[in-house]
């Protein structure tokens, strides 16, 4: 009797020892994760200052005396927002659909057709994510200079086509895991090659294919260099360039205004984190998966 | 007769196969592959913007690649820069990527909703996320100095000389932590439970089943993040740029290459093409290393 109550004391002991592990590492995530938001919380309530000067208030006051709801409407007015969104979503949906359209055929041929060099191209494919962009940056302007595609939108739509490394890879992965039987099957039917990818493949890849339009709208929406090189004219520019010249316009910044400018960018893409969660955590997940 | 139907086939594949990745060949032709030889040729040379088209280019042999290592002090100065931004970057953002993948490992309260939050910052725009940590730390009373005033630690000038690289190394390990920390939660999540089970019952503690079962099982993925945030921090631009352009505490080796292409009095298109490589050559030698180094120490699952 009390051998068995001695292990069960000693079992107690343990498990109030794990619920307090627990506890401890639930304060420590919480604090971590907070302090990781925090920036943002900031942003977002600054957005909503009456004055900058009420920004730089010593001791500062977080919250603002009144909610000043015109500050969106004065920086939607200041970078031209209209026009940049409407800039921006265009490049994003034109450079998405390219892109993934692209990667999906080259992948296609990589996962389901043989050729003599196709190891090496598909190396060489994936040694093009080590080429820093700076070797390539400068004859490629010199060459869309000659074709005349600089101010204009070309040259960072148009090589969407090729696809890219990064996607192309993902999706041969996705491809090689769904069973050839079922090619095969569909080729007796007498289904062309095309009619394979469409009518069996993409069918069954919906959920790698949504990871890679999030990561590209993403990637798309927030590009700041690609833009700042090529769309000189302001006419085309998107939301990056129109924000960043919001501040650099104004000797004296309003960053009440600004920070308004900045919520306005940056709240779709945390929306998109928000409500396409599963999404992002596959396509990371399986970023990591290797041969 | 078997035969020749096979070696049908086989053309026949082929065929197929070049159609289908002849988007990307095309696009890598054109647009990779023809300026990287432009690139390597002009690396050679003295070109520059404003007479790329009315002066015949003059061929200096290796002068290019001699002077970003004598004359140009500020080219030395950034390749130190990049190469300790790279490190510090590097291997506190996968410290702390696996920190907190450890710490979400575990079965606690509310871990999808900590994973997201800490993944936010990633997905804030790059320009937007500048012009925050401007407000937040680069302006007379500011916010972050107002609660280090509190924890007593005084008055911080993030931008003096000694503290700016730093800066970036922290803001950019902020925004880039959430996608390393999936990554590593991923490889957490593939690790045989019975494996861990197992050393328990064996009387292996915390810290060594870590260190004997979850680390060595780790180390492809960790791999992989070291490698992959190597590669892009060597290739650092607007992240820094936006944020302290033109400090020469801070200037990346990109920024010189984008400073020599643009600029009109500086050493021109040769020069850069010529600094462009060498980031690529260093980054192909880095690579090296590591995948000779992760031959030894990392372990593939099946191997």
């Amino acid at each position: 009797m009390r051998g068995n109550n001695m292990v069960l004391e000693r079992l107690r002991g343990k498990h109030v020892r794990e619920q307090a592990g627990r506890v401890v590492c639930f304060v420590i995530a919480l604090v971590i994760a907070v302090v990781f938001c925090l920036p943002f919380v900031y942003m977002v309530l600054c957005s909503f200052q009456p004055t900058s000067a009420d920004i730089f208030q010593w001791p500062p006051s977080l919250i603002p005396e009144h909610f000043r709801f015109e500050n969106y409407a004065e920086a939607f007015e200041t970078m031209h927002f209209l026009r940049a969104f409407g800039n921006t979503v265009l490049m994003v949906v034109s450079v998405m659909t390219l892109n993934i359209v692209g990667s999906v055929l080259v992948a296609y041929g990589f996962a389901r057709f043989e050729a003599r060099l196709k190891s090496k191209l598909f190396g060489l494919l994936l040694s093009t994510m080590m080429l820093p962009w700076v070797v390539t940056m400068i004859p490629s302007f010199a060459i869309y200079r000659y074709i005349g595609w600089i101010g204009t939108r070309l040259p960072l739509i148009v090589p969407a086509i090729g696809g890219s490394a990064f996607n192309i890879f993902m999706l041969r992965q996705f491809m090689l895991g769904i069973p050839k039987d079922l090619d095969e099957a569909a080729i007796i039917d007498g289904c062309s090659s095309f009619g394979v990818l469409w009518r069996i493949l993409l069918p069954n890849m919906t959920p790698v294919l949504a990871t890679l339009a999030v990561f590209q709208f993403t990637g798309v929406w927030s590009d700041y260099v690609g833009p700042s090189i090529y769309l000189l004219d302001s006419d085309l520019h998107t939301l990056s360039l129109s924000l960043y010249n919001f501040q650099d316009s104004s000797g004296v910044m309003d960053w009440n205004l600004v920070m308004a400018g900045c919520v306005m960018f940056s709240l779709p893409m945390v929306l998109v984190l928000f409500l396409a969660q599963n999404a992002f955590v596959r396509g990371i997940v399986s970023s990591g998966i290797k041969e | 007769m078997v035969k020749k139907r096979r070696t049908g086939q086989a053309i026949r594949s082929a065929r197929k196969f070049y159609l289908f990745i002849s988007p990307w060949l095309v696009v890598f032709l054109l647009f990779t592959i023809i300026p990287m030889v432009f690139s390597l040729v002009m690396s050679f040379t003295s070109a520059k913007v404003t007479t790329l088209t009315t002066r015949p280019l003059e061929f200096l042999g290796i002068d290019n690649y001699v002077r970003m290592f004598t004359v140009d002090t500020r080219f030395l100065r950034a390749i130190c820069n990049t190469l300790i931004y790279s490190l510090a970057r590097v291997f506190f953002g996968v410290l702390l990527a696996l920190l907190f993948a450890l710490l979400l490992n575990t079965k606690i309260f509310g871990r999808k909703v900590f994973r997201t939050m800490i993944y936010l910052p990633a997905v804030i725009p790059i320009v937007g996320s500048t012009l925050l940590w401007k407000l937040m730390i680069f302006q007379d009373r500011n916010i972050v100095s107002y609660i280090l005033s509190l924890l007593g630690l005084g008055n911080i000038d993030f931008l003096s000389p000694s503290m700016a690289l730093g800066t970036v190394v922290a803001i950019n390990i902020w925004s880039g932590v959430g996608p390393s920390m999936l990554i590593i939660l991923a490889g957490l999540q593939n690790v045989p439970q019975d494996l861990i089970e197992a050393a328990t019952l064996d009387g292996a503690g915390p810290f060594t089943r870590f260190r004997k079962i979850v680390l060595p099982m780790l180390s492809s993925t960790l791999f992989f993040v070291l490698i992959t945030g190597m590669i892009s921090a060597f290739q650092a631009y607007a992240e820094v740029e936006l944020l302290t352009g033109g400090m020469s505490e801070t200037v990346t080796m990109a920024m010189l290459v984008v400073d020599n292409a643009f600029a009109l009095d500086a050493y021109g298109i040769g020069y850069a093409s010529a600094q462009g490589w060498f980031i690529y050559m260093l980054t192909l030698v880095f690579t090296a290393i590591f995948f000779a180094v992760s031959r030894r120490k990392v372990y593939y699952a099946g191997q």
